[in-house]
Order: structure tokens, then sequence, then C-alpha cells
């Protein structure tokens, strides 16, 4: 089965190496431009959260990812050693009226939900290991 | 990513955006962008040529349309591409944030 892995740090600038190495391994995986799309919005996502919010103690920390080929389209694990988060416990985003009432940020997970067709959280020893699920097909729903 | 502007007829502010609106791409348009929709009331966003949107390039779309739409101003979207349209609409944008297909369409809806 195809799989591939890298490993990054957390810093904000590693977003495009990640990006290149996720197209990279989408197009020798053969995903094509729609899945391989969604594998990067999810990765972006999910590892700029970890970067932005995990870590506290200013001090280096390597960010792993994996994205395995399955039967039903793709999935992409990312596993990170800050603090404990499980994003199928964050609150339901909530549609805003209008533009003057919107809350401004926190569509990133909103985001990983809409284009995922599953999502498994562990915490192991010190570590988030979170898994999301992409579908070959594209989802279209709303939550 | 880049970014430019132009002044259409009846003071209508068109802003020009390319390339891949991700966390390194929105650092580098994002103050360019709020001085660009500064003290406009009609300001149109052309996203033809946006190849990639996260939240944080939503962010700063919602930002800047909800400091236009707080002084009494409109902002519209123009043309994203299908991708980017996705992404607007899983994001619940499109219902914030009006989207065009033409340009004739958008100049309408923001014009005073």
């Amino acid at each position: 089965m195809f799989s591939e892995r890298l490993v990054i740090v957390n810093d904000l600038r590693e977003l495009r190496r990640m990006s290149a190495w996720l197209q990279d391994a989408c197009a020798a995986a053969d995903f094509g431009a729609d899945l391989a799309g969604r594998l990067d919005l999810c990765a972006n996502e999910l590892v700029a959260n970890i970067i932005s919010y995990a870590f506290d103690d200013g001090q280096r920390h390597e960010i792993a990812l994996e994205v395995t080929a399955t039967p039903e389209g793709a999935s992409l694990t990312v596993r990170d050693n800050g603090r404990p988060f499980n994003l199928l416990e964050a609150p339901a985003h909530r549609q805003p009226e209008s533009i003057e009432q919107a809350r401004i940020g926190g569509l990133g997970i909103h985001l990983v939900r809409q284009l995922s067709s599953g999502c498994r959280y562990r915490r192991d020893g010190g570590f988030n290991v979170l898994t999301v699920d992409l579908a070959h097909q594209a989802l279209r729903r709303h939550a | 990513m880049n970014i430019d502007a132009e002044t259409l007829e009846g003071n209508v502010r068109r802003i020009h955006l390319s390339g891949r609106m991700d966390v390194q791409g929105t650092q580098e348009i994002d103050l360019k962008f709020t001085s660009f929709t500064a003290n406009q009331d009609a300001v149109i966003v052309d996203l033809s040529q946006v190849d990639f949107l996260s939240s944080i390039g939503i962010r700063t779309l919602m930002l800047n349309a909800k400091a236009v739409t707080q002084r009494g101003g409109k902002m519209a979207l123009l043309n994203p591409d299908p991708t980017v349209s996705a992404v607007l609409e899983m994001a619940g944008i499109d219902t914030l944030i009006p989207i065009f297909r033409s340009e004739a369409d958008a100049l309408k809806a923001v014009s005073p």
C-alpha cells in the first residue's frame, strides 16, 4: 500500500515544504487533482493550528505527517508532541447570519471536518495522533 | 502572492490577487490588502488567479469585508476558480460576501 512520510518542525515557513512534499506524494500515488487539493488544504489547516497553538515553550518540535492510500481514497496522519488537543471535541462551527455578526477566525477545523469523511484521534504517550480520511469523491455536506 | 489595485468607474476599487493564499501568501499581501480597502465604500476582489485558499486567507477576506460593510460600503468577490469556490462554500462565505462570475454584475452590486 502506498505510504509516504515527512517530518517538519514547528515553523510556519515549513508549510510550503510540506505542501510540495504532499504534491509529489499525491502525484506518485495517482490521487488526482481534486483529492490532492483537499489533502493539501487539510494538511495546511491541521499543521498551521499545531504550529500556532500546540506549543508554548518556544522550543523546536517535530511534527510527523504520513499520507496513505486507502480503498476509499487517502488518509493523512499528523503526529505532534504539543498540548493535548482532540479536534473531534472542538465545538461545531456556527454559521453567522451576516458579515457584521461574523466572528473572524476558527474556520480551519470546520474546513477539515467538511473535507474529510472520517477523523480519528488518540493521545499516545505525549503525542497527539490525528488521522483524517478523505474519499475520492468530494463531499459536499454542511455541518 | 501578488496584489494590485485599480479604481474603476464610480470610484469602485478593484483588487486583484494572484497566487497561493496560504499562511505565507496571505502574510505577503495582508497589509497591502487592508490599505487598498481603507476608506473604500465599493470593493471588488478578483480571485480568478488564486489557486489555493486556506482559512488564513478567508480570515483576511472576512476582516476586510467586515470593515467595508461596517462603514456602510459593499465588498464582493469575483470569479474564484472551482477549487477556491468550493472552499468558500464549505466555509459558508458565499452567504456572507457575495460572489459574482462577471465584473459587470459585481460592479452593479457594490456601486452605491
